[in-house]
């Protein structure tokens, strides 16, 4: 993905010049997500532009930033809310894309998908439990926004890569708004499945042509080395269809005559149920679901005991002196040490091959008698002549000490988003 | 038994819309040609025989009002009593070329008089019966061209009602004898299919009701209308009565795509589950009633099928798009 945000850091631009009989406007500046304040008021790109509300600078590109997505950018041609009269708005031209209902799923999954690999990112860069949640509450909170909501509801063509692109950049760096919940019933609950087929049709025409291969598709077979999705011909039928292989014929009166199977090819099984349309409820299919969260069952409602321990993330405690214990540990494994007396409690470190200290007492109370086991010492560090060879080996390895630092604040996480 | 044959590439993938492949042989040049909607363009190609590709030709819908081209949703190949004429339909209306795609004979502006702003506006279903092309479009209304034998006098003769929801496809076969009933049927996304009968003006003869499944592709042989649905069946009726005669349980996804090899009575289908089968219909001498046996099956692996055609009459070829696919599969009988 091209860091489009990147251009504007090498071309400042001045402050907006004094208006008449007013002073100097001071530059707008916005907190990012690590608690802090833009440094780069007058540059950053995401700045919002003074007395805008937050609907308006999400969705339409506005000539007081100090760059433009390209001349290829499609403007959105609704009016945002605040500047239209409360009546019917004029119909806008005729749609040239098929579906003008699409907008909404497309926006929607994606930036559900954007919150699976933002909540994995933050998770893997071992930021603070209430930084991550912060984060995520405030890209939910704008996402639901519900002025927001209604004008992505509205009909209207599809946007083009690139103007969807900025507005996920933005929702990135999005503040604090109130928590709404959009009502999709109102909009797809009637409609006729023609309507859906031709939605379905024109969100194909968004992603045709685009062959990029997914590292997580690629490693759970879902997408081939060539970028192509694999289509299973194996598993259950959707709920409304039957499984393919028998031919019925009828006589005039509609009695059935004739019974004929034939081989069809796949290995398909009749649908288990129907999916839940419920807020809370069975999906029975895995689309929307976290890829990055493979092993947990996937539930909708949230109830104390339910909630997934993996949620919960490790407070971070300065690497330093745990890495150094880890690499003394190891050394006095090679023998390539000498065991100190500790003057005072045991220095040490506790392995814990799972991710919280709770799923490890969960998975202790949960083991099966049979599978225990006795604990055998090995001593690992008498052999002098093994010592010595060892030493050798160690004394090639590096050890550093400077972990990775940001090049600067309000950068990491488009940095991120880049990366991906 | 098929195998499979060179593939013909294309220069833009096909778009996932319903019946995206039309194949006209010009057997007296020993030429097929090829038509696939790619989004805001179509592609022509043609081919001799093995495959072997020779020319390729684009078309694009005629710019529109909205910001972004208008999109095609088919291309076929009209075979009248003294031309053929290549049909496009678009967002924007209906384009009618010379049969190689050089020449714009004719062009119709839909009306989008009464359309709401959130209803897509387009032409979809395209048919020859006799001298007339009939093409569908969104409000469910299908216009009647009166096609001259020569030159762009073409004249809309009438515009027929009879569905209520957007036309999906539309079929038609030469008049069967002086006492034929029905000679085309058309298709929508409610799965009502209307049964017509043709001539200087066309008569609603039977309708046949659907489930709220759309019917994207329908065919019409020898009085027998077969239509394909979104939930994988492909059912069999009587044209004239519209009694239900088969019931196949053939995909497992939405159905994209029917074809007829007429001069054997054999039916292709195609749909999103990556198969493609072939069916021998038959009339059982005895009882009268419509057969059908299952004679092959093809599995296109990983490709959401999008379109399929016969290549020859007698049904020994035919050729497959998917979406997303730059090229055209074909497959021969050995």
């Amino acid at each position: 993905m091209e860091g489009v945000a990147r251009m504007s850091w090498a071309r400042p631009s001045p402050l907006p010049p004094a208006r008449e009989g007013k002073p100097p406007r001071e530059p707008r500046t916005h907190t990012t997500y690590r608690g802090g304040r833009c440094r780069r008021p007058n540059q950053c790109p995401l700045r919002a532009p003074p007395n805008k509300r937050p609907a308006d600078w999400l969705l339409r590109p506005s000539a007081a930033l100090p760059w433009q997505p390209g001349n290829r950018t499609r403007r959105p041609s609704i009016q945002a809310s605040g500047s239209q009269s409360r009546g019917p708005s004029p119909a806008p031209p005729a749609s040239d894309t098929m579906s003008v209902r699409t907008l909404p799923l497309l926006f929607l999954n994606l930036g559900g998908e954007m919150l699976y690999i933002l909540d994995q990112r933050l998770r893997a860069q071992n930021i603070p439990g209430d930084k991550a949640r912060k984060v995520l509450n405030d890209i939910i909170s704008t996402m639901f926004n519900r002025k927001f909501m209604e004008e992505l509801f509205k009909p209207q063509e599809l946007y083009s890569k690139k103007a969807l692109r900025t507005i996920y950049d933005r929702l990135a760096h999005a503040s604090i708004m109130r928590l709404n919940q959009a009502s999709m019933d109102k909009v797809y609950g009637g409609l006729p499945a023609g309507e859906f087929q031709l939605i379905r049709q024109t969100l194909l025409i968004f992603f045709q042509d685009l062959h990029i291969r997914v590292s997580i598709f690629l490693k759970d077979k879902v997408q081939n080395s060539n970028g192509r999705f694999v289509l299973p011909v194996s598993g259950p039928v959707p709920w409304g269809t039957e499984v393919p292989g028998l031919i019925r014929m009828f006589n005039d009166k509609g009695k059935e005559v004739k019974k004929v199977e034939f081989k069809h090819g796949g290995h398909y099984v009749t649908a288990p149920k129907e999916g839940s349309f419920e807020l809370y409820g069975d999906r029975v299919l895995k689309l929307g679901t976290n890829m990055y969260s493979m092993n947990r069952p996937v539930e909708t409602h949230m109830s104390g005991a339910s909630k997934s321990l993996a949620s919960r993330t490790q407070e971070s405690i300065a690497p330093n002196p745990l890495a150094k214990e880890e690499l003394n540990f190891l050394a006095r494994l090679m023998g390539g040490m000498e065991i100190k007396k500790p003057s005072g409690p045991e220095p040490g470190f506790r392995l814990n091959l799972f991710t919280t200290d709770e799923e490890e007492e969960q998975a202790a109370l949960t083991r099966p008698e049979e599978l225990s086991y006795e604990v055998i010492n090995i001593q690992a560090t008498q052999d002098q002549q093994r010592n010595e060879e060892l030493a050798r080996i160690m004394g090639e390895f590096e050890v550093t000490d400077q972990p990775r630092q940001s090049a600067s604040k309000g950068d990491d996480l488009l940095a991120m988003m880049d990366e991906l | 038994m098929f195998r499979r044959e060179r593939s013909l590439p294309l220069r833009g993938s096909a778009a996932a819309l319903c019946n995206n492949l039309s194949v006209l042989q010009v057997p007296a040049r020993n030429l097929t040609h090829f038509g696939v909607v790619h989004g805001p363009s179509a592609q022509l190609l043609s081919a001799a025989p093995e495959g072997v590709p020779l020319a390729q030709r684009k078309l694009h819908a005629k710019e529109g009002a909205g910001v972004s081209p208008p999109l095609i949703t088919q291309v076929h190949w009209c075979v009248l009593p003294f031309r053929v004429l290549l049909v496009l339909t678009s967002h924007r209306g209906i384009q009618m070329y010379e049969s190689d795609g050089s020449v714009m004979v004719y062009w119709h502006a839909l009306d989008s008089g009464d359309a709401s702003p959130v209803q897509a506006v387009f032409a979809r279903g395209i048919a020859s019966s006799g001298r007339f092309i009939c093409v569908g479009t969104w409000s469910g209304r299908v216009l009647v061209f009166d096609i001259p034998a020569k030159g762009p006098n073409i004249v809309l003769s009438e515009e027929l009602a009879g569905h209520q929801t957007s036309v999906t496809d539309i079929a038609t076969e030469p008049a069967q004898g002086q006492d034929c009933v029905a000679d085309m049927v058309t298709a929508d996304d409610s799965g009502l299919l209307c049964v017509w009968r043709s001539g200087p003006e066309f008569k609603l003869m039977t309708q046949i009701p659907g489930f709220g499944v759309p019917c994207p592709s329908v065919q019409l042989w020898h009085g027998t209308v077969a239509a394909g649905y979104g939930d994988g069946q492909v059912r069999l009726y009587e044209a004239s009565t519209g009694t239900l005669h088969v019931q196949i349980s053939a995909h497992a996804r939405a159905i994209c795509a029917l074809d007829l090899a007429p001069e054997v009575g054999k039916l292709l289908s195609a749909a999103e589950d990556t198969f493609v089968h072939i069916w021998k219909l038959s009339r059982s001498p005895e009882s009268g009633h419509t057969e059908v046996e299952h004679c092959h099956g093809e599995c296109v692996p990983d490709t959401q099928v999008c379109g399929a055609r016969f290549c020859d009459p007698s049904g020994s070829s035919f050729a497959v798009t998917g979406y997303d696919l730059a090229e055209i599969l074909r497959f021969s009988s050995v």
